[in-house]
């Protein structure tokens, strides 16, 4: 609170209230005069406060607030309307800055009559700012919550592993400080505009300084949430964009936990091929991930040709998504959004589920008509698809998926 | 609450029409404040943010509307809609005058009556 940085001889504070605790900035404000601090011209941006020095005398500021929005794209960019500045003025109240919704006007006349001189009227005034509030606190519950849930169709458990459930939980964390503030201010106004036409007054706490401390940690926590979060996104933007976690099925030196196109030719099996090589398009990769709600995660894709021991051709592309949940209710629950999320999109067709030793099991043609299947077995959740290019031989879903399925018991 | 804000501030702001020799003209914010001011010997002082948000509030419930804008100045007239509410508000606060005054009358009667008795 105390910190201030000098430049060009403007001193910078950061407000120690929010913009519509009126007598709280306004007091402040007048404390800061009494020590030499002037909010300068336009002195309020992004939410910090530029002074200046002269000598220190007493002023009254006063905040107006303001009928119409404030931002920079609204009718006169959001600043006063300039007959009202000019009224104001020859009545020794000079317009200084903006902050949010509120115009912060200034008064070193001890003997000019107040800004507002009814409260009723004032009650009026805040009104407009309430229900600004209002809606930009509904509109922050639906953007915040209710289009990320529509978004991801529901699926909280399949974006919180996408996502990293740290990261997820910060999102949410830094989502519920804000629909707490808006709801705060929301409260704030109501209650002086109730006080203003009982009491003629604001009726809320005027010591600026009691509710400094608190106020600024809740801001330092939502800025330092934003800054991790946007840093969070930009690498994770970073990393899909060039794919730097996946590695290619030949490089990689780990086990996979699951049988894969050579394992379902069998015993005696020769001359396996990677296919679609060199097409740069992330096919025959292997991208393992961990996450704590999910400790082991494998997206594999595999495109492949191997004859079998009796001489039969297996050609063809092997999805699969893999994962180890914390316990199995998670798994269960994972296994119901994979078969949700893909049941959402057009043509998908439900097919008989193969008779697997597995906690549940459901399979279905995907939107381009290849065998799926989702298994849940334990804690461990497999979506695999397996698309099939041999002429003379096919394996039937039951087969790969029996295959896919006891594997997972090694 | 627009009742309210008649029966406080529209009749103070209306009051410059007649006077000023102009039926429907308001005139600007800062000669509503200044006639005000003289014309009640001060005692009703209007702030200049609480003119602007009534004067806001009664454009929206059009009981005013702009008719003309010079520079930083707007002016205003009042509308048919404005003119019935100020009668509205006129007509029950004199009644009001008419209610106190008849409770004296009351007053005194039975006070003048009770002196006789005794």
């Amino acid at each position: 609170m105390k910190k201030r940085r000098k430049i060009e001889h403007h001193i910078y504070r950061i407000p120690p209230c929010p913009a519509y605790d009126i007598s709280g900035m306004e007091n402040w404000l007048s404390d800061l005069a009494e020590e030499g601090l002037f909010l300068v011209q336009d002195g309020f941006f992004a939410g910090v406060a530029a002074f200046e020095y002269r000598k220190p005398r007493q002023v009254r500021y006063r905040l107006e607030a303001a009928q119409r929005k404030t931002g920079m794209l609204s009718d006169n960019s959001g600043e006063p309307d300039p007959e009202q500045v000019e009224l104001s003025k020859k009545y020794s109240w000079e317009y200084i800055a903006k902050r949010k919704d509120f115009y912060i006007y200034r008064s070193f006349d001890p003997s000019a009559r107040e800004l507002n001189t009814d409260p009723e009227v004032q009650a009026l005034a805040l009104n407009a700012v309430k229900k600004r509030q209002g809606s930009a606190l509904l509109s922050s519950v639906f953007f915040l919550f209710i289009y990320p849930v529509l978004l991801t169709r529901g699926c909280i458990m399949l974006t919180a592993i996408n996502m990293g459930t740290w990261w997820m939980a910060l999102v949410l964390l830094l989502a519920v400080l804000m629909i707490v503030d808006g709801v705060r201010a929301f409260i704030h106004l109501k209650k002086m505009q109730k006080s203003l036409i009982n009491n003629g007054c604001y009726g809320t706490e005027s010591d600026w300084r009691k509710n400094a401390v608190p106020y600024f940690i809740r801001k330092t926590i939502k800025a330092t949430l934003a800054v991790l979060l946007v840093f969070a996104f930009l690498k994770n933007w970073g990393i899909t964009v060039t794919n730097e976690k996946k590695i290619l099925i030949e490089e990689y030196k780990g086990t996979v936990p699951f049988a894969t196109i050579k394992d379902f030719a069998g015993e005696g099996s020769s001359e396996y091929t990677l296919t679609m090589k060199g097409l740069n398009m992330g096919f025959n990769t292997i991208e393992e991930k961990s996450d704590w709600i999910a400790p082991r995660c494998i997206e594999y894709n595999e495109h492949a040709k191997v004859k079998n021991s009796e001489g039969k051709i297996i050609d063809g592309g092997l999805y699969v998504d893999y994962c180890e949940l914390r316990n199995p209710k998670l798994a269960k629950i994972l296994s119901r959004e994979l078969y949700r999320l893909d049941m959402m999109k057009k043509g998908v067709e439900l097919i008989d589920a193969p008779n697997l030793q597995a906690d549940y099991v459901i399979a279905y043609f995907n939107t381009l008509r290849f065998p799926t299947v989702v298994i849940q077995k334990d804690n461990i959740v497999v979506k695999a698809f397996f698309f099939q290019t041999s002429e003379n031989y096919t394996i039937p879903i039951e087969e790969w998926a029996d295959m896919i399925c006891d594997s997972l018991e090694n | 609450m627009a009742a309210y804000v008649i029966n406080k501030k529209l009749n103070c702001t209306i009051i410059t029409d007649a006077s000023m020799g102009c039926e429907t003209c308001i005139g600007t914010g800062t000669c509503a404040i200044e006639f005000i001011d003289k014309h009640t010997n001060g005692r009703v002082q209007i702030g200049p943010a609480t003119l602007y948000t009534i004067l806001g509030k009664f454009e929206k419930e059009k009981y005013i509307k702009e008719i003309s804008v010079e520079g930083r100045k707007r002016t205003y007239v009042i509308t048919e809609k404005g003119k019935d509410a100020y009668n509205t508000e006129l007509v029950r606060l004199r009644q009001c005058i008419l209610d106190s005054d008849n409770v004296q009358s009351f007053n005194q009667y039975w006070r003048d009556r009770h002196e006789k008795t005794t």
